[in-house]
Order: structure tokens, then C-alpha cells, then sequence
């Protein structure tokens, strides 16, 4: 069965992360954390840590709504990034938009659209997924 | 003797003299030159030695006169040993030598060639006069110079439709127009009095059925050597096909001048085939502040354009429709396949201003054939003015529309991120503090964070909803539908004894959308058990039935009612209840009259208080 080593959050809401990771560790969900609070942040901290090759997350839980480059656009360029590592991302996010719902489906590393408020009960889906996948 | 044979020689006329044997004994000089013997010595020698031609029959007559007769001919053709006739009045006659005894002949001949040739030429112009008078297609008469018709040939008693007789019967002036009869008589007068040669008139004649025919008349008047006036030829043409076309087409003419000039404000201009204006109504004057007087036959349709305009089609008709066309022809160069073109174009006025026109150009055919051209134009400044600025609203109210949907997008948004962390907050507060549950504060505050998280779900759904959904409608199983909404809160129906009773049609589908009709069913049954009354046994009886188009699907509760009177007009609305009931949702019905519309249907309502209620969802009916 496989676990969880690394998740990486990547969101700018601090009571969020606090929250999720809270939940992570009652949970069980994975080893360790990486957070970042932009998708520039996430960008250039993921680059240097794929290429180091320690650490890589094996998921990540993207916002969309982000200051500086929001999560379409950690999308755009991550994906150019090359890593061996099979990362699986998910957005999670408070917009019920559907525009952004079939956007996120055009992305073939986005595994699933998370809406938020994450309760345990999701994050248990996603490990269930995971461990499935 | 010698005396009578200088006197034959001297003689004026062709005449000879001959003795018993018909050797000449004299010949006038006439006779020398009629015959063609100038400088042949004829005398002493025989007649028929002179001339060998002459045959049995002559020498005959020749022995009787010589016997005493006298023969004469008034006029005989004599074929010549050259092959010529020659037409002859002749006399033979014996002379005498003394008182009883013959000495000859005296022979006396005139040429009458010429004469002979001219009546025989005269005959034949007459008989083809006579054939160009009888098979004429123009009507030919001889009138007398009182009017009475002399002569008349078969075309002219045709376009009369009188017989010959009858016309004949008539003068010309019993079936002449009255109002053409003064001007006819004054040309005849004139004729006479030999002012003309001839004369010709447009005038009215009087057909036998008693209406008037128009012909053109043309007289000329024959006189005798003398020159006295003997009668009239008259010719008579059948111009009413012609007089027709024309009063047709001045009929047209004035038509069209009126409808020139009546067009205050709309620019009517003609121009020939080169686009040299050819007139300029008083709507073009009006519009474009020239007046005709500049414009007629100097300048061209393409000077009230703008250039760069002319110029920008010019390229589109080469790209497009691959007519190369110099610049003067781009507005007429469709024509040459089509009737009309209209467009849109700007219009230059002598001031320089500018104004736009719808502009019709029609080509004016003769026979197939382009003679020129026809623009019509209309100001349509007016047009243009509300159409740019319904535009410019019509991109306000878009820009608006997108900034709304934006910011309900947004608020929805972070409510619910803000809603969502509080309630997360709130669950692990509980779990890291048990203790702390049973206070009365912490649980208003859990409660109260449960109700924003519901009611920002109400307004998520309000947001999402499509107003249309027509793309996206499915044929779906009506009883399906209600059975598996019934089964889902089966559980909340059994906590307050409601039954639900399924009476839907098997065979019914409807058009809809899953998740549009899931909500409908159960936001309806949902009503039923929390507005049900508590002193009977609850329930809710689902029902069908088919009715123009449409499924109607019938929610029937014997609950607690409403007042319509008070509630018709709000019963829809977002946020409204009419309930004291600690769990009404306004909002749900609003929902569900939005799903149901986005279907294409609509909700009737009828209630009672403390009897029930009945709503009936009308659905559309999809045939199976």
C-alpha cells in the first residue's frame, strides 16, 4: 500500500493551511508537509527540490485564487518542468465557477476538483486515491 | 416627171417612189437616214435587192398596189436583218403616169420606234402600279378634289372596315375626326393653291364600328398637262400600336417626374451609361445642396462619393467577385449580373460634409440592353445614430452583465472560504476541547456557522444556475425520477409519518436535466413533510397527466395551506417564508421555479389553509 511521503499546500490563506494541516496530522494523510503561499513561490521552490531529488511531494493541493501567479499559472509552467517522480495535484478551491471547473479537466497532471471547505472526510478520498492509483 | 422625183427627194418625210419592177426611182433624205442607207446608190436598183429581208407577205401587198390598191397600217414591227425592231406607220400606194396606167409605187413610212417603246414602258409601270396599289400594307386611295373616295385599295378598306364599295360611297371628310377635319382641309387648300407639293398629318380617322383610328396621312396632288388639279393619292399608315407604346410611356414619364420631385428628402438621380448625371430631383438638391442646374449632363454619380470609399470596393469586387473595374464602374459594375444593388454608402454634399445613405442603383434596361442607370438614396443618418447608440448600451449593459456575474462569483467565493474555515475551525475546536461542547455559546456558534454554510450553498446554487439549459436536456423517465427522490428521504418521511404516494405514469418521459429534476422532486416533497399538519396523517401524492405539450406533474399534501391571497405574489421570491417553521427555506422554491423555467416549464400553485396544497410542475413532454 502505498503512503503519502511529502504534500505540498499551496495556498495563501493562512487559516486554510493551519486548518488543513491540522486535519493532515490527525488524519494520518502523509509523513510531512511543504506549503507555499503563491504559485511563484511553489514554482521556484519545486524546480530546486526536483532537481536536488529529495523531498519531491508526491501530491499537491494547488489553490486557484492566488496573489502574484495564481494556480493556472503554477500550472502553465509546471508542467514544463521535468521530474520523474508521478506527482499528483489537485485543485482545491472555494470558486464553484463551472468555466474553471472545465478548465481544470484540460489539464491532464490535475487529478480532481476539491471544493472547499477540506474536511477530514475528503482528505481520507484523496488518500483513499491515492493509495488506490 | 423628173419634177415629182425631186420632189419625192426633197420630201420631209420618209417617203420613196418605185417603178413597175420596185427599183427605186427616188428617196427622200428621211428614207436615206430612217433605213440606214446613207451613201448606198440606191437608184435603179430593186427594192428587194436593197433590202433582201423583206418577205411574201410585203411583195404581196407591193403586187397589189402596183394592181391599183392602196394599202396602210397604222403601226407594224419589223424585225431587221441586224436583229433591231423598228415600229412603222406605213402607206403604199401606185402612182399614176397618166390617166389610167400605173408608172410604180410610192411607199411613205415614219419611224414610230421611239412613241412605241414609250407606251410599252408606260403599260408596264402601270400594271406595277397597279400590283403596288392592290397588295400594298399601306392604305392608297385616289380621292376626288371634293373629298369622295375615288379609288381605295384593300389595306385601306381593311383599317377602316368598310368594303371597297361602301368607302367608295363616302368622302374623306364624313370619317374624319371633327377635331382633325379643320387642320386636314387648310393642308388640302394649301395643295391646291399650290403652296405644297404634298402634305403629311397625324390624324384621326372613323372606323366603321365607330371608334377612331390614328394614321399618318400623306397627299400628294396630280395634276393634268395643263396643270390643273385632277385628283388626290393619298397614303394612310396604322400608327395606333405606336401612338399606344408612346401614351404608355409618357403615361410613365410623368409618373416617374412626380414620384422625382414628390421625394423631398430622398435623392433620386439618373445617369447615363458613361455615369454622367442625366437629372437630379429635388430630394437630391435637399440632401446633398447642389442644385441640378450644376450638376446635369457635367458632372458624374461617383463625384458625390467618398474616394477612399470607391476605392476600398473597388478592391473587394476585384478580391471577391473578381470584376476589375476602373473607379467610375464600381458602382454599376454588379449590374451587368443583377437588377439592383443596394448598400450602404457615405454621400459627399457641396459643402464637404458627409452623411451615410442606403443606396439603391438599378440599371434602366431598353431591350436588354443598359442605357443607364438610377440611384436612389435615403439619409439614414437617423438609423445610424440610434444604431451606434443601442451599441454602445447594448456594451455597457454586456460590460455590466459580466462585472455582476464576476462579482456574485466572487462574493460566493470568499463567503465561502471564510464559512468553510470557520466551520473547519469550529470541528476542531470541539475535538481539541470536548469540554467545551456543552456550552450553550459554543453551540449557538456552531449552529449559527451551519446556517451561513447552508445558506451560502443556497446562493451558490442561485449563482450557477444557467437561465438556459436547452443544449444540455435529456429525454428522462418520469416515475424513475420520483421513485428514486422518494427513496433518498424515505428515512426523514419515516421520522414524521409522511407517506408518499407514486401515482406518475410509468410510460411518461419529460425533458430535463438530472440534477434539475433530482432538486425539483425532492425540494417539492421536502415541503410536504415540513409543511405538514400535525393533527392528520400526513402525505403526498405524486400525480401525472398529459396536457398540450406538456407533463404535468401534480404534488398534492393535505398539510397546513397557505393564505394565496397573502402569499401569491412572494411565494417565489428569494428568501421569503410564510411559515413560523424553524427550518423554512425561502429560497428553495425560488430555486426550484428557476430550474423548472431553465427546462422550459412553469409552476401553478393552488392552496387552502388548513386543507393543502397542490403544486403542479409543468414539464416538457418528450414523446417516447
Amino acid at each position: 500500500m502505498r503512503k503519502i511521503d511529502v504534500a505540498c499546500i499551496v495556498d495563501d490563506d493562512p487559516i486554510y493551511i493551519f486548518a488543513t494541516r491540522k486535519i493532515m496530522k490527525m488524519a494520518g494523510f502523509c509523513n510531512s508537509f511543504l506549503v507555499f503561499h503563491n504559485g511563484k513561490e511553489a514554482l521556484d521552490n519545486l524546480q530546486a527540490i526536483i532537481k536536488s531529488g529529495s523531498q519531491v511531494p508526491d501530491i499537491i493541493l494547488l489553490d486557484l485564487n492566488m496573489p502574484i501567479m495564481d494556480g493556472w499559472q503554477f500550472l502553465d509552467e509546471f508542467v514544463k518542468v521535468q521530474h520523474d517522480k508521478v506527482i499528483t495535484i489537485y485543485i482545491v478551491t472555494s470558486s464553484i465557477d463551472p468555466d474553471d471547473i472545465k478548465r481544470a479537466k484540460s489539464y491532464e497532471m490535475v487529478n480532481n476538483y476539491v471544493i472547499k471547505p477540506v474536511t477530514e472526510k475528503k482528505l481520507q478520498e484523496i488518500l483513499h486515491d491515492f493509495q488506490a492509483s | 416627171m423628173n419634177y415629182s422625183h425631186i420632189f419625192v427627194s426633197q420630201a420631209p418625210n420618209a417617203i420613196a417612189m418605185f417603178d413597175m419592177d420596185m427599183c427605186y426611182l427616188a428617196a427622200s433624205g428621211k428614207w436615206i437616214s430612217d433605213y440606214g442607207l446613207e451613201g448606198v446608190d440606191i437608184i435603179g436598183k430593186s427594192h428587194y435587192e436593197v433590202f433582201p429581208e423583206i418577205g411574201e407577205d410585203w411583195k404581196a401587198t407591193h403586187r397589189n398596189c402596183l394592181n391599183g390598191a392602196i394599202s396602210q397600217s397604222a403601226e407594224e414591227c419589223f424585225q431587221r436583218a441586224d436583229g433591231t425592231e423598228q415600229w412603222l406607220t406605213w402607206d403604199v400606194r401606185p402612182w399614176y403616169a397618166n390617166e389610167t396606167e400605173i408608172g410604180g409605187i410610192i411607199m411613205y413610212t415614219q419611224d414610230i420606234t421611239a412613241r412605241k417603246l414609250a407606251e410599252i414602258q408606260l403599260e408596264v409601270s402601270e400594271s406595277q402600279f397597279r400590283g403596288v396599289f392592290e397588295s400594298s400594307a399601306i392604305g392608297i386611295a385616289i380621292v376626288s378634289l371634293q373629298g369622295a373616295w375615288v379609288k381605295v385599295n384593300a389595306a385601306l378598306c381593311n383599317f377602316l372596315g368598310y368594303t371597297e364599295e361602301e368607302l367608295m360611297g363616302l368622302t374623306f371628310q364624313e370619317i374624319t375626326h371633327p377635331d382633325d377635319l379643320e387642320a386636314d382641309l387648310a393642308l388640302v387648300s394649301d395643295l391646291i393653291r399650290g403652296r405644297q407639293q404634298y402634305y403629311q398629318m397625324e390624324k384621326r380617322y372613323l372606323h366603321k364600328s365607330g371608334h377612331y383610328l390614328w394614321a399618318i396621312l400623306s397627299v400628294s396632288l396630280v395634276r393634268d398637262v395643263k396643270g390643273r388639279a385632277q385628283h388626290f393619292v393619298s397614303q394612310i399608315t396604322d400608327i395606333n400600336t405606336q401612338r399606344d407604346i408612346q401614351h404608355q410611356l409618357e403615361e410613365a414619364l410623368s409618373k416617374l417626374e412626380g414620384i422625382l420631385d414628390s421625394g423631398t428628402q430622398v435623392s433620386i438621380i439618373s445617369a447615363d451609361t458613361d455615369g454622367v448625371i442625366t437629372s437630379f430631383n429635388i430630394g437630391a438638391e435637399n440632401l446633398l445642396g447642389y442644385h441640378r442646374d450644376e450638376m446635369l449632363h457635367s458632372r458624374k454619380l461617383e463625384e458625390i462619393h467618398l474616394a477612399e470609399e470607391l476605392e476600398q470596393r473597388r478592391i473587394e469586387l476585384s478580391d471577391i467577385y473578381g470584376i476589375n473595374v476602373s473607379g467610375g464602374d464600381v458602382l454599376t459594375a454588379m449590374l451587368r449580373t443583377q437588377k439592383y444593388e443596394t448598400r450602404e454608402w457615405r454621400y459627399v454634399r457641396k459643402d464637404g460634409s458627409r452623411f451615410p445613405v442606403q443606396l439603391t442603383v438599378t440599371a434602366i434596361r431598353d431591350k436588354g440592353k443598359i442605357v443607364g442607370y438610377l440611384a436612389i438614396a435615403a439619409d439614414i443618418s437617423e438609423i445610424k445614430r440610434v444604431e451606434a447608440e443601442m451599441k454602445s448600451l447594448l456594451e455597457v449593459t454586456r460590460g455590466q452583465n459580466a462585472r455582476l456575474k464576476n462579482f456574485a462569483h466572487i462574493v460566493s467565493h470568499n463567503l465561502r472560504s471564510h464559512a468553510g474555515n470557520i466551520s473547519v475551525l469550529i470541528d476542531l475546536f470541539f475535538q481539541e476541547y470536548p469540554d467545551v461542547a456543552a456550552s450553550e455559546l459554543v453551540q449557538h456558534l456552531r449552529l449559527s456557522s451551519e446556517k451561513l454554510k447552508e445558506t451560502i450553498t443556497h446562493l451558490n446554487d442561485v449563482v450557477v444556475m444557467n437561465s438556459t439549459v436547452e443544449q444540455s436536456l435529456r429525454n428522462l423517465h418520469l416515475h424513475t425520477f420520483v421513485e428514486r427522490a422518494v427513496h433518498s428521504i424515505g428515512a426523514l418521511a419515516g421520522e414524521h409519518n409522511v407517506t408518499f404516494i407514486n401515482e406518475v405514469d410509468s410510460s411518461l418521459h419529460v425533458a430535463g436535466v438530472e440534477a434539475y429534476l433530482d432538486s425539483i422532486i425532492i425540494n417539492f416533497l421536502t415541503n410536504g413533510i415540513k409543511y405538514r399538519a400535525e393533527n392528520r396523517a400526513p402525505f403526498v401524492r405524486i400525480s401525472s397527466e398529459v396536457r398540450k405539450g406538456y407533463v404535468v406533474l401534480n404534488f398534492q399534501d393535505n398539510g397546513i395551506g397557505m393564505d394565496m391571497k397573502l402569499v401569491r405574489h412572494k411565494l417565489f421570491g428569494m428568501y421569503k417564508t410564510f411559515h413560523g417553521n424553524k427550518d423554512a427555506r425561502g429560497i428553495g422554491l425560488f430555486i426550484t421555479k428557476n430550474q423548472v423555467e431553465a427546462l422550459g416549464g412553469r409552476i401553478e400553485v393552488e392552496s387552502t389553509l388548513d386543507i393543502g396544497t397542490v403544486f403542479k410542475v409543468y414539464l416538457k413532454h418528450e414523446k417516447n
